[in-house]
């Protein structure tokens, strides 16, 4: 369902076919797994079984001497990473967290660290080869939540590691007054009195709510083929959302200058923001230079679970203070994120996020980063947002409840709107909040009545603030009309079609004139990752400014052939060129001349845009909950979002169908099991349960478009806020289908049903 | 004059103080300006006459995408923030690379 | 994976001879859907693969009427459930078979393949057991015959000998008002491994239940047969009495573990749930009363 656009559109918010399409439904779009090169050796990785170990010897004498094996690599063969032996939480040494996450230097910090890695002549020769690898472990005592690891006398993972103040959420300030075990950093996010709004509240509530590790769970796992030739130049074919983030990570974990990595994109299979950091591409690198021979490597599935970022578990309290009328007074938080063993979970963007929906005058959230004997969490698809608001959406409901006012009024009484400010004091400006909540009001979901037993809906909101950065893109128009669109942005969500629409628009062609391509590092300007939500936003300027550039050269070139001055020479919106006297050009027409008129055509732009429209979601969804059995299932579905302008609706209905999905599964089935030990039990897609096709509805989207005044097109990001809502509705369905509040999810059936079942 | 609004773990610098009114048309003359203001805050955001690496600093409630440099209007808000780029920004090891 | 021999069988003999040569290494290949990944995984050793999808008896379907059903062990779910006789006079089978994996597992899983991994959790074994199915075994010593519900003897282990293995499953035709049911618990709608199954039949006479066997897996070592429900259902109609009788018996005898899957109250509680569920599906079908496998 699509709410009327605001401006006439030719091809901006039709749905034009995937130009990558065919090549992938037929199998012939090249993967990193499909790279295969002469002389090339297949490599493995081997890993801790504990949790916490002192690495005390590698001994890989009977490795070696397997035929086929060519070479065996621990973190020592690594440059060594600068800091390698200052204090690590007072240097805030982010590079050597970063080689020892890669591979572990003179200790294991999780069950699945990478400990050692080999290259043979077969893949079979490299895993026989594995098991001959033979490393003595001193076994360490794991800390394995959060409480456990900031307990008193907890035992520090880091032992030189202290408490630091954050300025921002990467900005490590002053060590802190309050030194907690395992606690790398505290950030806190304050405007108002928070005192003066508890002491204006007629009710206060308070409640502790926890989240498991879930993993993004792209189904292409990691993989990465590196050649380091000769020259001392360095290849690498991989997967990955940021080609230049890559060859960045490989520069300072290698020591190489930028100039002589080259990274290759290949198309990739999902990323949800697991694909940034380098796991094994710097030991493909290695391996290749030991053995100079193009060295391929992939990860089997288990290794993804085992040794790659998922999102934090979390722990996290809020109290809130209102009126009997429901108004906000105060709005305060606790927040615990793990970030694995080393820090930088996105706690901070959960204290950002979570009240944001609402107007509150006086807010705190205290955001602490946890180190754990878990892995390094990476960014997941709004990261961070998911358990603050899972926390103060569930809240709200309770306080509706107990207002006796709608939980869907209670959060418009409250809507935060033009002027409103965040926790971080900034002021919002044109956000689609108040309509998107409208929009949910009015909906067929919402005005629907719920029948049968065991059911209950339940509503939430979300909140995510979407990203701008660097993006390049150049445009070449071809002699038979058509344009080549080369972008640095790759491509996961149907970015190749929102781009080449986007341009399309500018030029005032046709989708199918323009053939977009995503080049490799050495072809383009440095380009972020495809991530934050940004991509059609940034990356979307970018192209609109290459296709100005068009124009304006095109412009002069008519003026040029019909010997008239350039000011007279009007480049059209429908694609014609017109000059006096009745003159025009189509594009396909000029473009046919260029070459006998002074040569081709280019446009290209390099941009860093401001303003970036955050973006606000409503879900709704009603449950089933067997009463027998606890197992919820999830019977209808709606999600509702200010999308800026939808480019293409087709793929902003699935980035909100699929982040709507991959929060459904943290609400009900996903999540990381660890036995005592810290060894992790469930590291395969049997037993990390994500949702099925079968396990959930058709997601009904409504698109709410408030286009982004700091847009061409009015883009807004929308990948990440769909994943946002989906853990607190789904748990408010619950409650009103059983009476029970989940406040801790997975609310799996062995969970749900000890709640359900009479106490033993 | 220009409102800078103080994040809560800088405002010890500040006298307590949330919000600080200075001079400067771009945020680098904010910031210098800021420092005498709230001593010590200029060496905590700027490093070798940049911007710190992560820190993202904000205009009207817009990410500054040229840093330091960023222009600022007349009664402008400035706002020290946490990153909020997301996927796009959680890379390890992002601060400062050897481009 | 491992580096490993294959040969394809077209003669029970010659199957025989092949497992007997390959010793304690050497493993029947029925649809490959547990066998292929544990070679992968190498969690078992394996030298030789032998295919038995080429022995005629192996891939056999029949269900002629009145004579029960003599299902070739490495038949494919896909091909028992599109066969119509079997879809009508052995429901509870298809309920297992079309549950197994998802489409495309089941394009190769077997029912034989199934009870020779021997798995706790297992869909296609309580069926059979319900059903009073025997496996056909083939082995140097010639054939044997042993019930499927003697055929487990623990995770992972069964009754055949080196060089043994299962030709064929042989289940008796359905008595006149009878009707079983298979029903298990997954968190998910598909792609699980069960955290309890269950199987019930019934057979009535007169408006008595006459015969009651209820079999409940993923909840002890094997599937366990529980005898104190089906005596607390024979003898007497079948009530809200009988069959809360029944699923108490089922609690009382399972002997769940705890683990990732599930934790014992769970299965202990679950096992009651579909025994209650299993048992009145069953006695649907024993008055020919359609039950679709999956609704
Ligand atoms: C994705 C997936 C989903 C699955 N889902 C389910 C599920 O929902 N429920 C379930 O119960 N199982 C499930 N399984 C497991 C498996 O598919 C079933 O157990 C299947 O029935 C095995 O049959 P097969 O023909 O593939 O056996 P194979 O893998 O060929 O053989 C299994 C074992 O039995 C031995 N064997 C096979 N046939 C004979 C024989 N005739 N005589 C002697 N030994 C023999 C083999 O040597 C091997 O040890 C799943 C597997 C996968 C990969």
């Amino acid at each position: 369902m699509v709410a009327p656009a605001k401006k006439p559109y030719r091809v901006v918010g039709s749905r034009p076919v995937r130009p990558d399409g065919t090549d992938k439904v037929t199998g012939r779009a090249n993967y990193g797994a499909d790279i295969r090169l002469p002389g090339m050796l297949y490599g493995r990785v081997l890993r801790s079984p504990h949790a916490h170990a002192r690495i005390v010897r590698i001994d890989a004498a009977k490795a070696l001497a397997l035929p086929g094996v060519k070479a065996v690599i621990t973190q020592a063969d690594f440059p060594a990473a600068e800091d390698a032996i200052t204090d690590l939480g007072e240097t805030a040494s982010n590079l050597k967290w970063l080689v020892d996450n890669v591979l572990a230097s003179d200790r294991a910090l999780y069950h699945g660290h990478a400990v050692a890695a080999l290259a043979a002549t077969d893949p079979h020769v490299a895993e026989d080869a594995l098991a001959l690898i033979e490393v003595e472990y001193e076994e360490l005592p794991p800390v394995l939540s959060v409480h456990e690891a900031m307990a008193e006398g907890a035992p520090r993972v880091h032992p030189n590691m202290h408490t630091v103040e954050m300025l921002a959420r990467f900005s490590p300030g002053p060590r802190s007054e309050h030194d907690i075990p395992n606690a790398a950093s505290h950030l806190r996010l304050e405007i108002g009195d928070l005192d003066q709004g508890f002491a204006e509240a007629e009710v206060v509530i308070e409640r502790e709510y926890e989240t498991g590790t879930a993993h993004q769970g792209y189904i292409e796992p990691h993989n990465g083929t590196a050649l380091w030739n000769e020259s001392g130049e360095l290849t690498v074919w991989l997967s990955t959302q940021g080609p230049f983030m890559m060859r960045d990570q490989l520069a300072r974990v290698l020591k190489l200058p930028v100039s002589k990595i080259r990274v290759i994109p290949m198309e990739i299979g999902g990323g949800f923001g697991g694909k940034i950091p380098v796991y094994m591409e710097p030991m493909a690198a290695v391996l290749s230079k030991k053995t100079g021979r193009p060295v391929k490597m992939i990860m089997q599935r288990d290794e993804v679970l085992f040794g790659t970022g998922p999102t934090s578990a979390t722990y996290v309290r809020v109290k809130l203070g209102a009126k009997r009328d429901g108004t906000l007074t105060a709005a305060e938080a606790y927040l615990a994120y793990e970030a694995g063993a080393y820090p930088g979970s996105p706690v901070g963007a959960g204290g950002m996020c979570m009240f944001s929906p609402y107007s509150v005058p006086n807010q705190r959230a205290d955001c602490y980063d946890v180190i754990v004997n878990k892995p390094k969490v990476s960014a997941y698809r709004a990261p961070g947002a998911p358990a603050g608001s899972f926390a103060m959406e569930s809240t709200l409901d309770e306080l509706a409840e107990q207002l006796d006012i709608d939980p869907l009024e209670l959060r418009q009484r409250n809507a935060a709107v033009d002027g409103t400010r965040r926790i971080d004091g900034a002021a919002f400006q044109s956000i689609g909040n108040e309509a998107v909540m409208r929009a949910a009001a009015e909906s067929p979901h919402w005005n629907s009545e719920l029948q049968g037993e065991n059911r209950g809906r339940g509503i939430a909101m979300g909140y995510w603030g979407n990203g701008g950065l660097e993006s390049s893109a150049y445009a070449t128009v071809n002699r038979d009309g058509t344009v080549g669109l080369v972008l640095g942005s790759v491509d996961i969500g149907g970015q190749r079609a929102a781009l080449a629409m986007q341009i399309a628009e500018t030029l005032g062609i046709d989708y199918e004139q323009v053939k977009p391509i995503v080049v490799d590092t050495d072809s383009i300007g440095f380009t972020a990752v495809t991530g934050g939500s940004r991509t059609t936003f940034a990356t979307g300027w970018a192209v609109h400014e290459a296709g100005l550039e068009i124009r304006r050269e095109l412009e002069a070139r008519a003026a040029r052939i019909w010997e008239v001055d350039a000011s007279l020479v009007h480049y059209d919106d429908d694609g014609v060129i017109r000059g006096p006297e009745d003159r025009s050009f189509t594009f396909r027409e000029i473009a046919g001349q260029l070459h006998r008129t002074g040569g081709t055509v280019q446009g290209k732009a390099d941009v860093m845009p401001e303003g970036t429209g955050p973006a606000f979601a409503c879900h709704i969804v009603d449950v089933e909950v067997d009463p027998d059995t606890a197992k919820v299932e999830v019977l209808r579905y709606t999600a509702i979002q200010d999308v800026g302008t939808a480019i293409h609706p087709d793929y902003v209905e699935g980035q909100i169908q699929g982040g709507a999905v991959q929060g459904i599964g943290m609400a009900l089935t996903e999540e990381y099991v660890y036995d005592d030990q810290g060894r992790l039990r469930n590291a395969s897609l049997l037993d990390y349960r994500m949702p099925t096709t079968l396990d959930v509805p058709q997601i009904d989207t409504i698109l709410v478009e408030e286009p982004n005044p700091g847009h061409p097109y009015g883009v807004r990001g929308v990948g990440e806020v769909p994943i946002v809502p989906p853990l607190a509705a789904v748990a408010n369905a619950i409650h009103q289908a059983t009476g029970v509040r989940t406040r801790r999810l997975p609310a799996s059936p062995r969970v749900l049903l000890e709640e359900l079942l009479p106490e033993e | 004059m220009a409102t800078v609004f103080i994040p809560a773990s800088l405002r010890r610098l500040c006298g307590d103080r949330h919000s600080v009114e200075v001079e400067g048309a771009t945020l680098r003359q904010v910031i210098e300006n800021l420092d005498p203001e709230c001593p010590g805050i200029h060496a905590l955001i700027v490093e070798e006459g940049m911007l710190r690496p992560g820190i993202q600093l904000a205009v009207n409630g817009s990410t500054a995408a040229t840093g330091l440099l960023r222009e600022v209007p007349a009664d402008a808000e400035v706002q020290i923030l946490p990153a909020m780029s997301g996927g796009a920004g959680e890379a390890p090891g992002r601060g400062a690379p050897p481009r | 994976m491992q580096d490993l021999r294959y040969a394809r069988a077209s003669s029970v003999a010659e199957a025989a001879r092949l497992l007997a040569d390959g010793g304690p290494t050497a493993r029947v290949l029925a649809g490959g859907t547990d066998v292929i990944v544990q070679a992968r995984e190498r969690t078992r050793q394996i030298t030789l693969f032998v295919d038995i999808k080429g022995i005629p008896e192996a891939v056999d379907l029949r269900a002629a009427n009145g004579e029960g059903l003599t299902l070739g062990a490495a038949t494919p779910c896909h091909q028992i459930y599109g066969d119509a006789a079997v879809t009508s006079s052995y429901p509870a089978l298809i309920d297992a078979a079309s549950l197994i994996g998802g489409t495309a597992i089941q394009g190769r899983a077997s029912f034989g393949g199934n009870l020779c991994n021997s798995s706790p959790a297992a869909d296609g074994v309580p069926p059979l057991i319900a059903l009073g199915a025997s496996a056909l075994i083939a082995g140097p010593g010639g054939e044997r015959r042993v019930p499927v519900a003697r055929f487990t003897t623990g995770p992972g282990q069964n009754v055949l000998e080196e060089g043994e293995f299962v030709v064929a499953l042989e289940v008796p035709a359905p008595a006149p008002a009878s009707g079983a049911r298979f029903l298990r618990f997954i968190p998910r709608n598909e792609m699980d491994i069960a955290v309890v199954n269950v199987a019930s039949s019934l057979r009535f006479d007169g408006g008595e239940v006459v015969e009651a066997c209820v079999v409940v897996g993923a909840a002890a070592p094997t599937a366990l047969v529980v005898e104190a429900a089906g005596e607390a259902l024979v003898g007497s109609p079948l009530s809200e009495e009988s069959i809360a009788a029944a699923a108490a018996a089922a609690r009382d005898a399972v002997r769940p573990i705890d683990d990732m899957r599930g934790s014992i109250r769970q299965r202990r509680h679950l096992a009651g749930v579909l025994t209650e569920r299993t048992l009145r599906d069953a006695a649907r079908r024993a008055r020919g009363e359609e039950v679709v496998s999956h609704p």
